[in-house]
């Protein structure tokens, strides 16, 4: 298994390890609910490390970008993020990822740890004919981010980034603890005001440490994957493997906003014109269950008695105490206040009582939790 | 939490203890309670059901995952823990030896039991699955 340089500080404050797409990674340090909470309300922190990172360069490198990804990169101002799809001829989404466009010198693509030898080996694949230099800076580098509504102060009191000046969805390069050229995203997977940090892989685990000091003033706390899936999953954020894999169009996961088919063109383009113009089959919608048993990836979604659709996601939303869910629904269906059932049989009898097993979903809409403040 | 050493223990962390009147109690450890962690439901098998060795009697939910209750022996279950039931784990946190059993089985062969592990062995398993 595959580790970040923060393992050591992870297992240091009891984390539950477990094997995330093949990564040694904290699930929770204490349990879902606090460090869910922590970030709602404080500030957590994330060692998101084992995501990869790639950076492009060379003449062409805007113009291949463009073919890799959905979003459109060439319109993209010096130092802004942009989220995408890459595509695969099909227009099956291969992976999402940020965008981050350092004016006409340089892009990063960050891509999920699962996808990162599948997207390498793509990039590889597609790069014939383009002048441009890809280089994987994934292990010279570790991520961490702070997510909350007091990651701003906690990043204030360490570092001389201007964070009132780093809109969302920005980066920009500065001091932090001293070290200089630390990348610094005000982006996040949370639904929370946050930021990303990369820094040397040799600073990280010093950056964890004095992160949490300092922060502890502030509420801050080490949050885990379990925390982050909730988080997302609120947030209505997709997950890859989830709401996103090879066989669904990105217009079913509802992402129309960063597929740009008027771009001149990107792998997948074609088929996605196509597909939108044949009119959609499936479209994600969000659920909320009555009961207490949570859906699970590949459950059966029922309307009357019968299959019509499938669960992507769910959870118990640690904000809104309830079930909520993802699920692909066909997409005549898809509209707030639709019903459907879900089945859970259940291995013992007694608590399950008949109306238990079989629960109500209703389409309600996404995300599940908006941060206040934010249209 | 000191384990009891009177206890057999499963590869799949649930436990199970003769008792003096010759029923089996069944709960889960300790471990499985605290790897659970964000439990969201149990689901438990109603008095008078059969139970049979290796076969799950039910199940215990958190926020990651749904895991089957195995049970160590067959037989015919005398009582159910009221205080489990549903979604109240305060029991099953404080006490997962005690006041958080799961079901008590009147077993149709006790000697069932000494299949599962000891407690020496349990621990020995929980030491490896740490590395």
């Amino acid at each position: 298994m595959q580790e970040t340089p923060l393992r050591a500080e992870h297992e240091r404050l009891g984390a539950r390890m477990v094997d995330f797409a093949g990564w040694y990674m904290p699930v929770t340090y204490t349990n879902i609910m606090e460090e869910h909470r922590r970030v709602r309300t404080k500030v957590g922190l994330f060692d998101v490390s084992h995501m990869g990172r790639y950076w492009f360069s060379g003449r062409d490198h805007i113009k291949f970008i463009d073919k890799l990804v959905t979003n459109d990169r060439a319109g993209m101002k010096p130092g802004q993020i942009r989220y995408s799809l890459m595509l695969n001829g099909q227009g099956g989404a291969l992976d999402d990822v940020l965008v981050y466009g350092a004016g006409d010198d340089a892009t990063m693509l960050v891509v999920n740890a699962g996808n990162r030898p599948k997207i390498w080996d793509w990039i590889q694949r597609q790069r014939k004919g383009f002048v441009v230099d890809v280089t994987d800076m994934s292990t010279d580098y570790a991520m961490i981010a702070l997510q909350g509504p007091e990651s701003a102060n906690l990043l204030n009191k360490v570092s001389e980034v201007d964070t009132k000046a780093l809109k969302y969805y920005r980066f920009t390069r500065g001091t932090v603890f001293g070290e200089p050229e630390v990348l610094v995203s005000r982006t996040g997977y949370t639904g929370e005001d946050g930021f990303e940090l990369i820094m040397p892989q040799a600073k990280a685990a010093y950056f964890w440490r004095e992160l949490l000091n300092v922060g502890e003033s502030l509420g801050a706390g080490p949050a885990g994957l379990g925390a982050r899936d909730t988080l997302r999953l609120e947030a209505g954020m997709p997950l890859y493997g989830h709401e996103l894999e090879e066989h669904i169009n990105p217009l079913e996961a509802g992402l129309d906003w960063a597929v740009k088919l008027e771009k001149e063109d990107f792998i997948g383009k074609d088929a996605t014109v196509a597909i939108k113009a044949k009119g959609l089959e499936h479209r994600l919608v969000g659920l909320n269950i009555a009961g207490k048993r949570i859906p699970r990836q590949g459950q059966d979604v029922l309307r009357d008695g019968k299959k019509v659709g499938t669960i992507a996601s769910g959870t118990k939303s640690p904000w809104l105490d309830e079930i909520i869910a993802t699920a692909f629904v066909p997409a005549n269906m898809a509209e707030v206040g639709m019903s459907f059932q879900l089945e859970f049989p259940g291995k013992g009898t007694r608590t399950m009582k008949p109306e238990e097993m079989r629960q109500t979903a209703l389409v309600v809409p996404m995300p599940f939790y908006k941060r206040p403040g934010k249209k | 939490m000191a384990r009891p050493d009177n206890a057999r223990y499963q590869e799949t962390h649930e436990w199970g203890r003769l008792e003096k009147d010759g029923t089996v109690t069944i709960g889960i450890t300790d471990f499985a309670v605290d790897q659970l962690n964000d439990l969201t439901f149990v689901d438990l098998p109603e008095k008078g059901d059969k139970v049979t060795r290796g076969e799950a009697f039910g199940e215990i939910e958190s926020v990651k995952a749904v895991s089957d209750l195995i049970s160590p022996v067959s037989g015919k279950i005398v009582a159910v823990n009221d205080g489990v039931d549903g979604d109240d784990f305060s029991a099953l946190k404080k006490d997962a030896f005690g006041a958080g059993w799961l079901i008590k089985v009147k077993p149709d062969n006790a000697k069932e039991l000494d299949k599962a592990k000891s407690l020496a062995d349990y621990e020995k398993q929980l030491a490896e699955e740490a590395h």
